[in-house]
């Protein structure tokens, strides 16, 4: 009777983290993607996006919901790629004036 | 005493306006100087500014391929001013010219009546114009490319607009191009919002960009006659006036717009949409820094 409460318990108590983590994959999934399309968003209103972010963050919500992992992977490439290019921008910022002839 | 000080409040105002018309184009005209002075050093004697300007150029080549003195109307030849062999080649591909055929498309569709029964020429009865575009609009606070121009007559004219960058619009911007051979390129400045414009133009043009981190400036302008690998690299001085271009490439006639929005791309960043504020934009920064140039427009490249 004990080994069975055991095993129950175990069971439910298993089960629950389960459920428990399904909301928060699907979560991370739903951020890491709000989190690329951000960035992607500033980066292309800035008129320096990359050429490739767009098609990888397209392909990141597409998998959302069959391969969460794979799609969470894609959507973290193409924030990097945004925050990249936004961070390149503000460098360049500095620098293109001193390129005009004189 | 009236009389006076209405003359001298009018002269006040007349120079006045004078002065403040100008200051709209002073910086614009200041780059303008240096960067035609720039090309015109750079190709004076690549021979003897070769550790300067073309440090891995071999000097056999430069004493064999290269074109020199250049002066300012020979930029109007773009990639090929300064190199013989592509010179040479293109001279022959131009004895039966591949945008001849377009070209001709290009007058009949200027000559066909509209379902109204006018044509453009209702619109553009001196079709020698392309000299002046593309110009910034005060009244409507923007600029006006001459692709738009003929959208905008077709339009007034009950037709639907036509597809930006090639085709049908490339074809009737290539014969306005054409009846503008030898017109002096005269882009104008005329106010503040006009000058900002320029200047988002000129930002666009030298600024890296892309992941490769590259600008307009380092190909057509830093290493403007050099080679990357087969191709020679443009100057970006005169790069406006043999537009629109039938390359062969596309396999056909592409607009000033089309060709600047393939070269952003190239850079690694997304691709401007045609007719886009910041494409406007750098369109009109390089065609004034053109200013002065007679136009040649069609032409062949690859």
């Amino acid at each position: 009777m004990k080994k069975l409460f055991l095993i129950s318990t175990v069971t439910i108590a298993f089960l629950a983290g389960c459920a428990s983590n399904y909301p928060s994959a699907t979560n991370s999934v739903d951020s890491a993607i709000a989190n690329a399309q951000a960035k992607y968003q500033k980066a292309h209103d800035e008129m320096v996006a990359w050429k490739n972010t767009k098609k990888v963050l397209e392909k990141a919500k597409k998998l959302a919901m069959s391969d969460p992992k794979k799609a969470i992977a894609l959507a973290n490439e193409a924030a990097y790629e945004a925050q990249t290019a936004l961070d390149q921008s503000a460098e360049f910022e500095k620098t293109w004036r001193a390129e005009v002839p004189k | 005493m009236l009389k006076k000080m209405i003359k001298i409040a009018a002269i006040s105002m007349i120079s006045g306006t004078i002065l403040f018309g100008a200051s709209f184009n002073a910086q614009a005209e200041k780059d303008r100087v240096a960067f035609v002075n720039y090309f015109l050093k750079k190709f004076e004697n690549p021979v003897a500014n070769k550790d300067k300007y073309f440090p891995y150029v071999p000097l056999e080549e430069l004493k064999k391929d290269y074109i020199y003195p250049l002066k300012f109307q020979d930029f109007q030849d773009g990639p090929l001013s300064w190199y013989k062999p592509s010179k040479e080649q293109f001279a022959e591909i131009n004895d039966f010219p591949p945008y001849e055929i377009p070209l001709d498309d290009g007058e009949a569709l200027f000559n066909k009546p509209f379902a109204n029964g006018k044509t453009y020429a209702s619109c553009f009865p001196n079709p020698a114009i392309k000299q002046n575009y593309p110009y910034y609009d005060t009244k409507r606070d923007e600029i006006v490319t001459i692709g738009m121009a003929v959208n905008e007559c077709r339009v007034k004219n009950g037709e639907k607009p036509l597809k930006y960058g090639k085709g049908d619009l490339a074809k009737v911007v290539a014969y306005l191009a054409y009846k503008s051979r030898g017109k002096k390129i005269d882009i104008k400045i005329p106010n503040e919002n006009a000058a900002k414009a320029y200047e988002a133009g000129k930002k666009l043009f030298y600024k890296q960009r892309g992941y490769l981190a590259i600008s307009c400036n380092e190909c057509h302008v830093k290493s403007s006659g050099k080679r990357l690998r087969a191709e020679s690299l443009s100057p970006a001085l005169g790069a406006t006036t043999q537009m629109p271009v039938y390359r062969i490439k596309w396999g056909g006639l592409g607009t000033l717009q089309r060709r600047l929005a393939g070269c952003v791309k190239d850079t690694g960043s997304e691709k401007p949409k045609m007719q886009s504020k910041p494409l406007k934009e750098l369109a009109y920064f390089l065609t004034y820094m053109s200013n002065g140039m007679k136009l040649f427009g069609p032409d062949t490249r690859k």
